[in-house]
């Protein structure tokens, strides 16, 4: 992922509606892949993330003024907004689900595309996203902001208060964990 | 294995660096979206996890989503328990009332309102706004509602002030006052007191410019004879006074006249606007 040009959130900032739409239109499918990454699908269906993406751009558009006070950079900005939207619907969910019975969660992979390629890239993607809740919060968000939203080192060190250095240590121990985690799965995965 | 061993900062195990650099291209390559080549199952996995989240269409942004109940939509969630108010059906009542009735063309007069008060909303307002920027009538409007609630509303209410004075250049009286109410409305939703002095006295120069009598029940002929026009009353509106009804936000005197004319307005902005309007 390319950042958004310093420029085009300058202007946006200081209210060109142009630039502001050229702007979230610029960080929407990321926005969209990290709420994804996050919150998976409900229902075979990406929908529940797609909504919060929704909410996580409509409230960076909001926050766009106030942007240049908070001397951040502006993915940082952009993904600190996120990670509150979508803990809030992480915590929505599990509210919900402790009052409703779960057959709403049916791993169904979608037949629409491609039916067989897709359904073995579910398949696979699924069981990633369960090893990933193994991790720890801090390792978790830096996968997701590295491999589903595209971030360098350097921009997921902004995001989540933490130098480059650091990331890339931790991003190595998060690897290491997934290896160790998968290997105890893997037996029954098709190669 | 290597002799490449740092002394790591953090309380566990140090990670080898060759270690470190390769899964950092590694990561590199995945958020890139390139497939990675090699055995790696990992790699592999990851690959596949980031494609996944691809196959679905990018969804449309729906600038007048509101917060809360949007996650309530088809994801089968539960709102919350005071979200039900906030799903409000018309998208933007500038908008709608516009296409419903294609009355109002834009004049090249209402465009140099609409310039010059943009420009003093620039000036005057605080925030520099580009003097291009959208009005309600812009494809960009719901942008500028969203990023600049305070100038949207200066704008919201200066378009349906002009909209009134052109019912009345027009004697659609009718049409006029309701716009007129509107427009009170959306006057009292303004923060700036300087921009609400100004509109506050667009608006009562053209509530004296009605004519005296009470609103008529319901006589929405737009091409009215010149004849008919009354002599303009300029004493009070016949509806509202005109210090008073600026004051009073209430949308009710509109449906008085049964027009169907006004939807309610604006209604994203109440719930983007929870400290301004508290109940709505």
């Amino acid at each position: 992922m390319t950042a958004p040009h310093p420029q085009l959130v300058e202007r946006a900032v200081q209210g060109d509606p142009q630039a502001t739409a050229t702007l979230i239109e610029q960080i929407r499918p990321n926005v969209v892949r990290y709420c994804r990454a996050h919150l998976g699908r409900i229902g075979g269906r990406h929908t529940t993330a797609d909504d919060v993406s929704q909410e996580v751009c409509i409230a960076v558009l909001r926050s766009l003024p106030a942007f240049r006070d908070q001397g951040r950079p502006f993915t940082a900005f952009v993904y600190g907004i996120a990670a509150h939207k979508v803990a809030d619907a992480q915590r929505a969910a599990v509210r919900h689900l402790a009052v409703t019975p779960v057959e709403a969660i049916n791993d169904q992979p979608d037949a629409a595309p491609g039916p067989e390629q897709h359904a073995l890239n579910t398949d696979t993607a699924r069981r990633l996203s369960e090893l990933l809740t193994h991790l720890s919060d801090l390792h978790r968000e830096i996968i997701v902001l590295r491999v589903a939203v595209g971030l360098s080192a350097e921009e997921v060190g902004g995001a989540v208060g933490m130098s480059p250095a650091a990331v890339r240590v931790a991003q190595s121990r998060a690897l290491s964990r997934l290896r160790n985690l998968a290997g105890t799965v893997f037996n029954e995965v098709p190669a | 294995m290597s002799e490449t061993r740092r002394p790591s900062p953090h309380r566990q195990s140090p990670v080898e660096l060759e270690t470190v650099q390769a899964d950092d291209a590694l990561l590199d390559a995945l958020g890139s979206g390139v497939a990675v080549p090699g055995d790696d199952e990992l790699a592999a996995m990851l690959g596949a996890w980031r494609a996944d989240l691809d196959t679905e269409p990018l969804p449309a942004l729906r600038y007048e989503a509101l917060p809360t109940p949007a996650i309530s939509g088809d994801g089968g969630w539960a709102p919350g328990p005071d979200g039900e108010t906030q799903v409000l059906p018309t998208v933007d009542a500038t908008h709608s009332s516009r296409s419903r009735r294609t009355v109002v063309p834009l004049r090249p007069r209402t465009v140099r309102l609409a310039v010059a008060a943009a420009v003093v909303i620039a000036t005057a307002g605080g925030v520099s706004v580009a003097a291009a920027g959208a009005q309600p009538s812009d494809p960009l409007w719901p942008v500028v509602k969203i990023v600049h609630p305070g100038v949207a509303d200066v704008r919201a209410a200066q378009d349906a002030i002009d909209k009134a004075r052109e019912a009345v250049d027009e004697h659609r009286y009718d049409d006029a006052r309701l716009l007129i109410d509107r427009a009170a409305t959306l006057v009292a939703r303004v923060r700036d007191p300087q921009q609400v002095q100004r509109l506050r006295t667009e608006l009562d120069q053209l509530r004296a410019m009605l004519p005296a009598s009470p609103p008529g029940t319901g006589r929405p002929t737009p091409t009215q004879p010149h004849g008919q026009t009354p002599s303009p009353a300029p004493s009070t509106g016949p509806s509202t006074a005109p210090g008073a009804g600026v004051g009073s936000p209430s949308p009710s005197p509109s449906s008085s006249t049964g027009h169907g004319l006004l939807p309610p307005l604006l209604p994203g902005l109440p719930s983007l606007l929870p400290s301004i309007l508290p109940h709505l």
